[in-house]
């Protein structure tokens, strides 16, 4: 590996997590960034599938992971296109698991948890991956005690959108799963990544 | 420096990335950053399932107490408290939104405020910022309707601890906003 985390960390403290003085819009990696508690990034997405009850959990589900796999793919694209990135970790990459060292490195700056350890196939462009601290946790779990499905939405998405932009050509030409969910007892959360396939050429 | 100066400069740095967790904290509350691309794809597929009305609802009001909380544990800390207290409530809610610019939110701006009403103006809410680019991008239908639900509730929990009420004693209301084409977005607060 020649990436290094702790530098990357301690360069994007550097790089000021704050909003414009005049503007407030903090614009850094070619997106616009907020930071907001965790509990309205949790809460919200409780509502939002309390709201629509069991019979379109799945639909509400299918909703939170898109939002997040499409901005993986914008956020994480925007990245990796960035002058922060070209100074900080493009000298750094020379393969193609360099480069998702270079992501989990900025991902694990984000305040989501952290990505503990990986495994990349190259060759089946599948992705493994294990996140201790996930922010879904404590929140979900406070309110609803262990539950009987992983909740990690934004991870699951963002899984898939690791591969859409290693491997891919457009967003959700792979998809994320969470095998394991530290909210259903699991000690940490494993999620895995591989390319979608297609029924009869439908998605 | 003034007091404004003072307490925004302390916020900027209690930002500090817990490093063995990988999680974010402000102001002694856990935080995370997250881009414009995600809030308005939450915001976007929300209206699309549950409709517009349901989807501000439920962003507005889990904003409105999260913020509450994220602000009143600073505002209220012994380092802060005294300071903060002693401004009026128009100087109170010029540092909060000081301190909303620091978390990228945008910039808000007082028209007019008392107790029981208000009027606040802003041309850079991050949300308005961020859905016309990706409006742009990903050729989405133009609004009809205001997008900018987040910040209704930033406002409503701001106006709750400048006056000491609890969440949910204001109603905020966009009035305008730049994503359906008007010149800034607008908003108007009334008592419940």
């Amino acid at each position: 590996m020649t990436i290094n985390s702790d530098e990357i960390r301690e360069a994007f403290l550097t790089l000021g997590l704050v909003g414009d003085e005049e503007t407030g819009i903090l614009r850094r990696f070619g997106v616009i960034l907020a930071c907001n508690s965790v509990d309205f990034l949790i809460e919200r997405e409780i509502e939002f599938i309390n709201s629509l009850g069991s019979k379109a959990l799945k639909l509400g589900e299918k909703v939170l992971i898109d939002a997040a796999q499409w901005c993986a793919n914008a956020t994480f694209g925007g990245i990796m296109d960035s002058e922060e990135w070209a100074q900080l970790i493009e000298p750094n990459i020379s393969t193609i698991s360099d480069r998702f060292d270079g992501l989990v490195a900025i991902t694990n700056c984000l305040g989501w948890g952290k990505i503990t350890s990986y495994e990349l196939d190259e060759e089946k462009e599948e992705l493994k991956f294990v996140v201790d601290y996930s922010y879904y946790i404590e929140p979900w779990v406070d309110r609803f005690g262990k539950t009987d499905r992983p909740i990690c939405y934004m991870w699951t998405g963002v899984a898939g959108g690791y591969l859409d932009l290693l491997f891919g050509s457009k967003p959700h030409d792979f998809v994320g799963d969470e095998t394991e969910c530290a909210a259903m007892g699991a000690s940490s959360c494993v999620f895995s990544a591989k390319k979608l396939k297609k029924k009869y050429g439908i998605t | 420096m003034g007091i404004t100066e003072d307490i925004k400069g302390d916020y900027k740095e209690s930002i500090k990335i817990l490093a063995d967790k990988s999680r974010l904290e402000v102001g002694g509350v856990e935080a995370s950053l997250h881009c414009d691309k995600f809030n308005t794809r939450i915001i976007k597929g929300l209206e699309d399932v549950i409709g517009f009305e349901d989807a501000q609802k439920i962003l507005s009001e889990t904003a409105e107490k999260s913020t509450y909380n994220l602000l009143n544990a600073y505002l209220s800390s012994a380092q802060i408290a005294d300071s903060f207290n002693s401004l009026s409530p128009e100087d109170k809610l010029n540092v909060i939104f000081e301190l909303f610019k620091v978390l990228g939110y945008g910039a808000l701006k007082i028209s007019s405020i008392n107790e029981n009403s208000g009027k606040f103006v802003s041309k850079s809410t991050y949300l308005s910022e961020g859905w016309l680019e990706n409006e742009r991008k990903w050729k989405w239908a133009k609004r009809e309707n205001p997008v900018c639900h987040d910040v209704i509730g930033y406002l409503q929990s701001a106006l709750s601890l400048v006056y000491e009420k609890e969440p949910g004693a204001f109603k905020v209301t966009e009035t305008s906003c730049r994503t359906k084409g008007d010149e800034q977005c607008e908003f108007n607060m009334e008592v419940k």
